[in-house]
């Protein structure tokens, strides 16, 4: 069969369960298409990135008229550029769109000073998860003050990202620019109103500083680790988001407790590369921490692959998992007392559903989706 | 644009009248386009 084209896989991004049987099966057993697409994923978060001004909103229809006017004008007093002319040969539908964005992506690239031909040639790929595996946490394993110390400096571009509450599906899948997902049917027990959380798409920098770390240390009388050479200096950046929540069961009385009866999320695969420390670096140095706990530290380094393992933290003695086949992939089925979960990532996303169900309505719910 | 503002490949489709079809292969290219643009200006 022939490979998938670069807009089918482009679509992959953005519309992951529009692929056709036949696409889908030929994209799950190619390993070529699957690396062409990690390309253009790749490409597409930039630009998500680089479009993230603050305070830009963008408005297609005014844009797309004002743009092509300004783009006339242009025309008429200046040679057309090599992408331009490009673009004539190929898709002169694009044309009006060209120049406008090649501008704002100047501008973000401006703004928020990412270098992205340097910087992106020399970085190194440290997290980037298509397997799920759990990992057994209690509550007493995060009561040191090991995971609040200071390892260097932290930037969001533009803004850290946060969860805006959303009552009308149209704004949550156009805020997000996910597909907002619903189920075949509702067990019973579930009923709307649907409520709805976005978060948007962020990309976050940390700079280790290993003089910041001794003095955070200090300060808190808490025994660390010197941060080897190898690390100090190195920047890790994060790109995540955006994710779409989908929230069944919550009272429209904020003064009642809220426990949703059904959750749906999804959430683009969050990606973290680095600047110079490799991913096993990085897990050996935070691993060794004093105050990371020997069992999770040991489940951690049983990781096989832990540059594209997403850990699950389960609280020990509450819930139990197992693997599960859901559309198609393993996911990671979580079962507790009173609720049911299951977690699996499919064509860059990582599902989520769950709720007070037992594990066969979750799995119904997933299978379902659409 | 249209896509990166929230619109979906159907509704983008029907903004610059096209199959739906070709709205991937049109934004992967924009999106090369605009990725060469932007090391080529931020290398000069």
């Amino acid at each position: 069969m022939r490979h998938l084209s670069d807009g089918i896989l482009r679509r992959i991004y953005d519309e992951p369960l529009a692929l056709t049987a036949t696409d889908q099966a030929h994209y799950d057993t190619c390993s070529e298409c699957k690396t062409r697409f990690q390309a253009i994923a790749g490409t597409a978060r930039t630009t998500s990135a680089l479009l993230d001004l603050p305070a830009f909103t963008p408005e297609p229809v005014g844009a797309f008229r004002s743009l092509r006017a300004r783009i006339q004008r242009e025309e008429a007093a200046r040679p057309p550029r090599w992408y331009e002319r490009w673009l004539v040969r190929t898709t002169p539908r694009l044309r009006p769109l060209a120049t406008p964005a090649i501008a704002v992506l100047l501008a973000a690239a401006f703004v928020t000073g990412i270098a992205v031909s340097g910087a992106a040639a020399s970085l190194i790929r440290v997290f980037e998860p298509n397997s799920i595996v759990a990992v057994q946490v209690s509550p007493s394993d995060f009561a040191g003050g090991t995971a609040l110390l200071d390892y260097g400096q932290v930037k969001w571009l533009p803004d850290a990202p946060k969860l805006q509450p959303l009552s009308n599906a149209t704004t949550a899948r156009s805020q997000s620019g996910l597909p907002v997902l619903v189920p075949a049917s509702l067990p019973k027990g579930v009923s709307g109103p649907v409520s709805f959380g976005v978060v948007s798409h962020a990309t976050g920098s940390l700079t280790f500083d290993a003089e910041r770390l001794r003095a955070s240390a200090a300060q808190k009388g808490v025994r660390v680790n010197p941060m080897p050479s190898t690390i100090n200096g190195s920047t890790l950046i994060v790109n995540a988001g955006p994710a779409l929540i989908e929230v069944w069961g919550l009272s429209a009385n904020t003064s009642e407790a809220q426990i949703p009866t059904l959750v749906i999320a999804q959430t683009r695969i969050p990606t973290v590369d680095s600047t110079g420390a490799t991913a096993a670096q990085l897990e050996d140095y935070l691993l060794s921490q004093p105050g990371v706990p020997p069992e999770i530290a040991a489940q951690l380094r049983a990781i096989k692959d832990p540059a594209s393992t997403l850990p699950v933290p389960i609280p020990q003695g509450l819930a139990t998992t197992e693997a599960v086949q859901v559309n198609g992939v393993s996911g990671l089925m979580i079962k507790a007392a009173i609720a049911a979960g299951v977690v699996w990532e499919k064509n860059g996303v990582i599902y989520a559903v769950g709720g007070q169900l037992t594990p066969d309505q979750v799995l119904a719910i997933a299978t379902t989706l659409h | 644009m249209l896509r990166h503002s929230g619109l979906s490949y159907a509704e983008v489709a029907t903004a610059l009248g096209i199959k739906v079809g070709n709205v991937g292969t049109l934004l992967r290219r924009a999106e090369d386009a605009l990725r060469k643009e932007v090391n080529r200006a931020t290398s000069e």
